[in-house]
């Protein structure tokens, strides 16, 4: 008989002496036909500090745009941009200089991209998680299946993530819903890819998939998640720096 | 432009009239269970209090949707787990946001969730800190296996996972907990998780 692990010796023991003293719940059972969920954060507690650092995402935006516009010499290409790519996957490759100029500009921090052509919204976690740049663009799409059968894009968003890392989309970028992001490897070029969507009329949707990337660079696909009502939510993974793919596990 | 992929809210789709006659009796049931998991997950009292109801209430409202494919403990645990750690998302978030406002911003190291004096009496200190020092899938997997002593199958199923992702959150964590607590990297990890 093997002695027992010092670590689950300690974490039992912890463990039994916070049931040992927690006191006894005391909540009113709810009524099974509850109202319908408000998907808004119930603690307003920390609505304003995580309000606080648009400012510094509006600088930031204000810096990259600058930055993107002043670095366009008049003799080349203007350099790929969300605005002007359609949404598929061939398109979400064409932006891959644009991410990773984004990846080297914002080294350490994990960056949300949204928007049009029109208007592309960047924000940048204000506190760096590591000294790498980010390692993988994340695409989050909603469809829409047309009377045609073609499925269109209605919601978009992207995230430049670290691996092991969760992040979440500031208000400013997610607007009404609130979406976050776990990305880890669970063997070279295999990912899986967590995210937690509260969207207006889609509660808490948990999504987990696995997505298993060629090793060219190239994007790859989750199965799509069919949503109802005519709608799926299909994530697009694409790594950013090929040169080190497969040393991340 | 309503066609923009950028367009929200998006339309409404998901009714709520759920139904059951003995849902009391499955709250007495199980409440103290999810109390005790999000205790630990969030690693403070009044909060495990405020979460514990609101997954009943989300539990109540999405009764209908419980298909019987995992046992209602199960079920019921993973909504606790998913409001706990969506809870801790929030305070990261916010920590985060929070240190762009201080002069010098604190290395990553996990969230710190508000002082309760039950988590930090003198003989918690030295865990809790560890634990709270994890991200919380990690924390997660080791509160369900090592102290809940779930099996490693409704475990990976309640935090919507693969075993073999269970068992690698379970690794990290360990790895992480045996260098903040400085104990003989020695393990037999492996062996006791499959034989819970």
């Amino acid at each position: 008989m093997h002695k027992p692990d010092p670590v689950n010796r300690e974490l039992k023991a912890w463990g039994n002496r916070i049931n040992r003293d927690l006191p006894p719940v005391d909540i009113q059972p709810p009524i099974a036909q509850a109202p319908r969920l408000d998907p808004s954060p119930r603690r307003s507690g920390f609505r304003v500090p995580a309000l606080a650092p648009f400012g510094f995402a509006g600088l930031a935006l204000a810096v990259v745009l600058l930055w993107v516009w002043s670095v366009r010499r008049p003799d080349s290409p203007p350099p790929p941009s969300v605005a002007d790519t359609p949404s598929t996957e061939n398109g979400f490759t064409v932006q891959k200089a644009f991410f990773q100029e984004i990846a080297r500009l914002f080294q350490g921090h994990s960056v949300w991209i949204s928007g049009d052509p029109a208007a592309m919204l960047l924000d940048v976690e204000p506190t760096p998680i590591s000294s790498q740049k980010p390692e993988l663009v994340l695409r989050m799409e909603i469809e829409r299946q047309s009377e045609e059968g073609t499925w269109q894009t209605v919601w978009q968003r992207d995230v430049l993530a670290h691996e092991n890392h969760w992040t979440q989309a500031p208000a400013a970028i997610s607007g009404h819903e609130t979406v976050s992001v776990w990305i880890h490897s669970l063997a070279a070029n295999i990912w899986l890819v967590e995210s937690h969507f509260l969207l207006p009329g889609i509660q808490d949707l948990e999504a987990r998939k696995q997505i298993t990337l060629t090793g060219s660079g190239a994007p790859a696909d989750s199965e799509p998640i069919a949503l109802g009502g005519g709608l799926r939510l299909v994530q697009r993974l694409m790594p950013l720096h090929t040169a080190e793919w497969g040393d991340n596990v | 432009m309503n066609d923009s992929p950028n367009a929200s809210p998006l339309p409404q789709l998901v009714p709520s009239n759920g139904d059951s006659d003995s849902f009391e009796d499955l709250y007495h049931r199980h409440v103290d269970t999810v109390y005790r998991i999000i205790a630990k997950i969030v690693l403070n009292e009044s909060t495990a209090h405020d979460l514990t109801q609101d997954t009943f209430v989300k539990a109540a409202a999405h009764l209908h949707q419980f298909k019987g494919n995992a046992s209602f403990k199960t079920w019921l645990c993973r909504i606790a787990v998913n409001t706990a750690n969506e809870h801790l998302r929030k305070i990261i978030t916010a920590r985060k946001h929070l240190n762009t406002l201080s002069a010098a911003p604190e290395p990553h190291s996990g969230h710190k969730t508000p002082r309760d004096s039950l988590f930090w009496k003198e003989e918690n200190q030295r865990v809790t800190a560890a634990m709270e020092a994890l991200e919380p899938p990690l924390r997660t997997a080791l509160v369900l296996t090592v102290i809940e002593g779930m099996d490693p199958r409704d475990a990976a199923d309640i935090q919507g996972c693969t075993r073999s992702t269970l068992y690698w959150r379970i690794h990290q964590a360990r790895k992480a907990l045996k260098k903040a607590l400085a104990i003989d990297p020695e393990t037999k990890w492996e062996q006791e998780v499959h034989h819970a």
